[in-house]
């Protein structure tokens, strides 16, 4: 009996295989994106060491030694800063009424009757003073307003102007130990926002666009419910 | 009948496609061997802090890069130093001057409130006060460098 010849397998298509693998890691591979926290410096020409009432400052000190202290009272424990200090910032942009302005800064209603009263009146008064920058300031601000009494549904409640969240450092404070301070803040305000807008739009604020500009107004009008107002002091303050 | 044609029309053999795998699992290979995520900086010794709140760096090619850490090289000493887009600062007031210099090139000066980013990547232990003294040159009037990033690992 005659030998069988062997058949040769056809290799054609593993040209595809592979040309199909090259395609599916070249699609699916992607960079490692880096991750920030951002932060913007003041101008120097601004005002310096203005007076501010204490219940209008969230202070969160951090020595040298890495303790972190909230409120001059508040002795944050090591390994769950950051979601202690989320709690304190929550604390200081959500408040019963009755601690306002003893302990936590004034929140105030803002409906969009009176932002619409306010737009008015300012229009007339910058026109008749242009040179006062107040008036401009003030419509700019007003009018920001009127944007997310709009976008919210005719009113929410706005902390003061006035309250920022102040961070004192030591020379010698570790780096870290700001990260997580300005981690801690960061986390509160988004748990804050994400809220919101759960409440309102049934989405998260983290989720939005600023690309598109419906979103973008969304995003705006929670900024103004919840800002994000941090300034660092130089030094460890002393005790008045 | 000439001599030189011939009686069929031959067919053209086929080209082997069987080195053809070959070629591209080579073109995969090298991919594969070559690429590598970037590293770290060469000249610094850098851990940074982690962080959970944290936000995706935006492509960007007009970003300043600082860096705060330890000199990998010894002849640098043992104390941190600052290095702004790679180059060792020695001097106060090195940074200002070199920012005045780049806030005059016309790209960066177009975006310099808007898009230029002062990317900050510092090692965890070192201390704010350094960091503070490098901010300041950034808050100098003549430069008005105001946006800060700062480079974290994302915690989950």
């Amino acid at each position: 009996m005659a030998k069988r010849e062997i058949e040769e397998i056809n290799a054609s298509s593993m040209a595809d295989i592979a040309f199909l693998l090259l395609v599916f890691f070249l699609v699916t591979s992607t960079f490692l994106k880096e991750k920030v926290q951002d932060e913007r410096l003041p101008q120097k020409t601004e005002q310096e060491g203005v007076k501010l009432k204490p219940y209008n400052v969230l202070t969160i000190l951090a020595n040298k030694d890495d303790r972190i202290l909230v409120e001059d009272e508040f002795d944050i424990n090591e390994g769950s800063e950051v979601e202690e200090i989320a709690e304190y910032v929550t604390k200081f942009y959500i408040h019963p009424a009755s601690e306002s302005e003893n302990k936590w800064p004034a929140v105030y209603k803002i409906t969009q009757k009176q932002c619409e009263d306010s737009v008015a009146s300012l229009t007339v008064k910058a026109d008749q003073f242009p040179d006062n920058q107040n008036y401009s300031m003030d419509l700019k601000t007003w009018k920001k307003r009127l944007a997310a009494c709009e976008v919210l549904g005719g009113s929410y409640n706005e902390i003061s102007e006035k309250a920022v969240i102040g961070i004192t450092l030591d020379n010698s404070t570790k780096y870290e130990t700001y990260i997580k301070v300005l981690d801690g803040i960061l986390t509160g305000l988004t748990d804050m926002r994400n809220a919101l807008c759960q409440e309102k739009f049934q989405r998260n604020y983290t989720d939005l666009d600023s690309d598109i500009e419906e979103e973008k107004k969304i995003m705006d009008a929670i900024e103004m419910v919840y800002p994000k107002r941090i300034f660092k002091a130089k030094g460890i303050a002393s005790a008045q | 009948m000439s001599k030189f044609s011939k009686g069929k029309k031959r067919k053209d053999p086929a080209i082997s496609t069987a080195a053809l795998p070959d070629i591209v699992f080579m073109l995969l290979f090298f991919f594969m061997v070559t690429t590598k995520p970037k590293k770290d900086s060469s000249f610094v010794i850098l851990k940074e802090p982690q962080a959970f709140e944290t936000v995706e760096l935006e492509k960007n090619d007009k970003s300043i890069l600082y860096w705060i850490g330890k000199p990998k090289n010894p002849a640098l000493g043992d104390t941190y130093r600052v290095w702004v887009d790679d180059a060792l600062v020695e001097s106060q007031g090195q940074i200002t001057s070199y920012l005045y210099e780049v806030k005059q090139i016309p790209e960066f000066s177009e975006v310099w409130y808007s898009e230029v980013i002062n990317l900050f990547k510092v090692d965890s232990k070192a201390p704010m006060g350094l960091v503070r003294e490098v901010q300041e040159e950034l808050r100098d009037p003549s430069v008005e460098a105001l946006r800060v990033q700062y480079s974290v690992k994302e915690k989950k």
